[in-house]
């Protein structure tokens, strides 16, 4: 029996992380997406753990494991619980600005895009900056993709999280992470922001009886 | 850390500074009660003005101060945006007393509604507060990004549709902009660091370290740094065409909240785009960062002037104002002389003042007439005469009249256009500032002195409303007349850091 | 070993007949499966070589209004069917008929079968052949672009479309070093279940005139000529399971003609193949055919998840 004797493990868990994005473009129900975006975050927590592994510094295991805690486990529980209370029938995305699979072919080019993107930037590069930079770049445009195609409220907010989730693969693929205060900083930020978009979600769906962003088009100059 | 603490009077102070609106914020929710609040929150806006305005003391015989192991730096420009956050801020909270009081006898907001308020006050005062006296530039982004999510609190008080509809397109667009900011702070910190990629710190993110090292930086990596810093910042500062946000939160927000937003909020968005731009400026030249900036302020500028004047909704047309300033305060940093960037930071006050004033007088004024809209809104001078008037002056001094604080900021940031030869930038600001004087000048006019659609009691709302009100028209008129001498030499000071980016000068 | 030594031809052949002998195998199991985790008892494993020789033993009734396509498409269907499992590598990393081997031909050789299968349902003119044939028709266009790009990525981490050179290439560097491959692996996952007309796509248990797409082409066929379709059905089916087994997951195939290692690796390709297929069955229950139009979102994942392979290629 034969075992391949070079593993490529950066690779590797850069595919996965994509392959566990595109849950979120693929999939229309409501805690389908939650669930991609879990397994986004956990891929993403071994993924720092692995750079903590090669670089050796301990803050960055710290940081993976607060990554699990909050990212992983805490966000999506809440997730869970607003997928579960909102009173909205169907729970899926039925009809998106962008078909679905017209979406998934423009991630997968935005995919490509960020892969030329990197190559443009120049940076004089290490292994780890080489393979996780691109990845991040996806992440941040898939996550902004699914903001403007989408019409669920809910839809958006996983995909503003996707954004985060490749701000921080950035930060920590890049720089190694910088402090461990900041860190802590940016994820109380976004556990807030979680918690207040979840009550804006609830008020979403008690004023307008769906949570559908067609509703908010009020406010404009005409 | 301790002994440092008592050792110098500034550590102290700006501990105060930023401990007041936490303490505060923790009295409101223990004590529920509504006047005990109104008046807890009252004194603590009061307290963090005295607390600003001696820290400004102290910058003013410094200079520099840096404290608890550079953690906290505090410089004159850093003194600009905390004497607008404390006076607005106290303003706002007198104003507050007043206009959420009403709601309340209305019966629009109840009590744990009013709790929710002054807790997010005073938690809005604190992200505010922490943004100017941060050293460490990943500080100071979270500050920011905390600010969003508190205001969004605030707007969405009222479980309207029209302020679900705006605090989520808010939360949306504010945090997406914001996140580029970030890209473009980790990339300010990677080229810091690249030498010692592994021995990364927080020292690297320290505004006064990246000052120091920028000379060395890799120009592309700094340029494509600074590209995202200036959509992100610009997202949350209302540069156009990032500024689709801006007029429906700020004219959903209670009144006192808009005044705080427009006058206050936008320059500590703004404020990060200036640290930046000293950065970018040491390392690869002005001249990238002044084109961009008079790019982004060109457009905001014309944006704005094409919707006020067609503009049905009263907030609305004050938010779109702020754009308008706030592309003039970019327009004039990117032209880049002395008398420019003096009058550039002068305007981030007399807008902070004028705007303020507008939206109290505004919020009054749709309290009394039940709307917000500019057709039903006719013959204030009549309805509630000091309003009317000291609307009045605010609208006239945000169109540029002569004898007003905004026109000698304008005036200043003109001339120096002409003087720096960016001819066409400052023909294109003139062109839509005559639009704009046009536009606002008629709905102002036509509001104050139209004849009431039907008729209502002559009065106006209640003495805690006045008063801010007046205190900012005297400050107008001062302002209009001659900058006095300590704020000159803050202002000069922190000109002279924006032009050379020297620290110790 | 020479390519063409009899013992190498003997070894072929007898690769040949184990894969068409063990095809009804796969389809007994995959149902005793389903059936089992429905609560259900289900037919016995064997029963897939019932049918076929109870189907062989029986006459046949041909329409009259047929033509000679009609009574040659089981005929054609087999042939190709067995002709592409001389190609494929099995328990060993080339094939000792490879050197034609290639992943183009098993595509074509497979179209040249579906082809006919769409001519004879619309030949005997009947309502239903004409709506299964317009439907399969309508996923091969949608599938092929698909299964050929997703063909170019595996050629260009393996070195080339023959079959042999890409399972040996697979067992020296796989998808743990290269990791494009992986995107690969969906998309071929995907088009197999297409392929073979598993469950989002069609039902193959199912005569509702609503759903069906593979039965409702060969509804007039009955006896002997049906008893081909269905094993060439199942031919088919092994082979892509085979071809899956090892192109993403090779390990432990001979890498030599010694008769341990083939006989190991003979072992090892039939309990993959078997546990995929009980994979695939779990899939099928936990999912409802999807409408029609909803199918073409499976394909534009595996088109591009195959995009992306490429990309992992370039950079």
């Amino acid at each position: 029996m034969i075992l391949p004797t070079e593993i490529n493990v950066l690779d590797i868990s850069a595919a996965i992380l994509l392959v566990a994005t595109f849950g979120l473009i693929v999939r229309r129900g409501f805690s389908n997406w939650v669930h991609a975006y879990r397994y986004q975050t956990i891929v993403l927590a071994g993924i720092v753990a692995l750079i903590a592994l090669i670089t050796d510094i301990w803050e960055l295991y710290i940081v993976s494991a607060l990554t699990f805690g909050i990212k992983a486990i805490v966000i999506p529980k809440i997730l869970f619980y607003v997928t579960k209370k909102l009173d909205s029938p169907i729970k899926l995305e039925t009809n998106p600005y962008i078909s679905m699979k017209l979406s998934v072919i423009v991630s997968a080019l935005l995919v490509a895009m960020s892969y030329f993107i990197f190559l443009q930037l120049n940076i004089e590069s290490n292994e780890i900056i080489q393979v996780f930079l691109p990845v991040s770049f996806s992440l941040f445009f898939i996550g902004l993709f699914v903001i403007i195609s989408r019409r669920k409220a809910l839809n958006q907010m996983v995909g503003l999280l996707t954004i985060e989730n490749g701000l921080f693969l950035f930060a920590v693929s890049l720089t190694h992470g910088f402090s461990l205060i900041i860190e802590i900083g940016l994820m109380a930020d976004i556990l807030l922001g979680v918690i207040i978009s979840s009550i804006l979600l609830f008020r979403m769906s008690k004023t307008f009886d769906s949570i559908d962003i067609k509703n908010l088009e009020s406010l404009r100059d005409d | 850390m301790f002994s440092e603490l008592f050792s110098s009077l500034e550590s102290l102070l700006i501990l105060a500074l930023i401990l007041t609106p936490i303490i505060s914020g923790l009295l409101v929710t223990f004590l529920k009660r509504k006047k005990i609040i109104e008046a807890v929150t009252v004194f603590s806006s009061f307290l963090i003005l005295i607390e600003g305005l001696v820290l400004i003391n102290s910058i003013l015989e410094y200079k520099t101060i840096s404290v608890f192991n550079g953690i906290f730096y505090v410089d004159s420009l850093s003194g600009i945006i905390i004497i607008t956050i404390s006076l607005v801020g106290f303003l706002s909270s007198l104003y507050s007393v007043n206009y959420m009081g009403r709601q309340y006898d209305k019966l629009i907001i109840d009590e744990s509604k009013l709790v929710r308020y002054y807790q997010g006050f005073n938690m809005f005062l604190f992200t505010m507060l922490l943004v100017p006296i941060s050293n460490n530039m990943g500080i100071m982004w979270i500050a920011i990004e905390a600010t969003t999510l508190v205001s969004v609190l605030l707007i969405m008080l009222y479980v309207k549709q029209s302020s679900i509809e705006a605090s989520w397109k808010y939360l949306l667009i504010a945090t997406v902009g914001l996140s580029l900011a970030l890209f473009g702070t980790i990339f300010f910190y990677y080229v810091n660091t690249i030498d010692d990629p592994l021995g990364g710190d927080a020292s690297g993110m320290n505004w006064t370290n990246l000052v120091e090292n920028a000379s060395g930086f890799d120009p592309n990596l700094v340029k494509l740094a600074f590209i995202f810093i200036i959509v992100g910042f610009g997202t949350k500062a209302g540069l156009a065409p990032m500024h689709t946000w801006l007029p429906d939160a700020h004219s959903e927000a209670p009144s006192p909240i808009s005044a705080l937003l427009s006058g206050v909020l936008l320059n500590c968005a703004f404020y990060g785009i200036l640290r930046f731009h000293i950065i970018t400026s040491n390392s690869i030249g002005s001249h990238f960062s002044n084109t961009l900036l008079i790019i982004l302020g060109i457009v905001s500028i014309g944006i704005a002037a094409a919707s006020i004047y067609f503009q049905k909704d009263l907030k609305r047309m004050l938010a779109f104002s702020s754009v308008e300033h706030m592309g003039i305060i970019s327009v004039a940093i990117g032209f880049g002389s002395v008398i420019g960037i003096f009058g550039a930071l002068l305007h981030i006050i007399n807008h902070a003042v004028v705007k303020s004033l507008l939206f109290f007088a505004s919020g009054s004024i749709s309290q009394k007439y039940g709307t917000k809209l500019i057709s039903d809104t006719r013959g204030i001078i009549q309805t509630m005469p000091i309003t009317g008037f000291v609307f009045l002056i605010g609208g006239l001094a945000i169109i540029g009249m002569p004898p007003f604080n905004i026109f000698m900021s304008e005036f200043l940031i003109l001339s120096s256009g002409f003087e720096s030869e960016n001819f066409v930038p400052s023909m294109l600001v003139i062109l839509f500032l005559v639009i704009i004087f046009a536009g606002f000048g008629k709905h102002l006019l036509r509001m104050v002195f139209g004849s009431p659609i039907q008729s209502m009691k002559k009065e106006d709302l209640g003495i805690l409303s006045i008063i801010p009100m007046l205190v900012l028209v005297a400050i107008i008129f001062v302002m209009g007349a001659y900058v006095p001498e300590p704020l000159q030499t803050l202002i000069e000071d922190s000109s002279q850091i924006l032009l050379s980016g020297d620290i110790h000068n | 070993m020479d390519e063409l030594s009899f013992t190498g031809i003997i070894f072929g052949i007898s690769q040949v007949l184990l894969l068409v002998s063990l095809s009804p195998l796969i389809v007994g199991i995959m149902r005793k499966t389903k059936a089992k985790s429905q609560k259900r008892i289900g037919s016995p494993i064997i029963q897939p070589y019932f049918d076929i020789i109870k189907l062989l033993r029986k006459d046949e009734v041909i329409s009259e209004q047929s033509s000679w396509i009609f009574r040659c498409t089981p005929w054609i269907n087999f042939v190709t069917a067995v002709s592409v499992a001389f190609f494929i590598p099995v328990s060993l990393i080339y094939s000792p008929f490879g050197v034609v081997g290639d992943i183009l031909l098993v595509v074509g050789l497979f179209g040249l079968g579906k082809f006919f299968t769409i001519l004879a349902g619309l030949d005997v003119a009947s309502s239903f052949g004409g709506l299964g044939s317009s439907r399969e028709i309508m996923f091969s266009a949608l599938v092929e672009p698909a299964l050929f790009i997703t063909i170019f990525v595996i050629a260009i981490f393996y070195g080339g479309t023959n079959i042999s050179t890409i399972v040996s290439s697979a067992n020296e560097i796989s998808f743990l070093a290269a990791p494009g491959v992986l995107f690969a692996l969906i998309a071929f996952f995907i088009i197999l279940m297409a392929e073979t007309g598993k469950l989002p796509f069609d039902n193959q248990s199912t005569h509702l005139e609503l759903t069906m797409i593979h039965e409702a082409t060969i509804l007039e066929y009955s006896g002997k000529s049906l008893a081909l379709i269905e094993w060439s059905q199942a031919i088919k089916q092994i082979i892509l399971l085979t071809l899956f087994v090892n192109i993403f997951i090779p390990w432990g195939i001979a890498d030599s003609f010694s008769w341990s290692q083939i006989g190991f690796g003979v072992l090892l390709v039939i309990v993959k193949i078997i546990s995929l297929g009980i994979l695939i069955a779990f899939i099928e229950i936990r999912i409802a055919k999807w409408r029609l139009f909803r199918v073409v979102d499976l394909i534009a994942i595996s088109i591009a998840s195959s995009m992306i392979g490429v990309i992992f290629f370039f950079i």
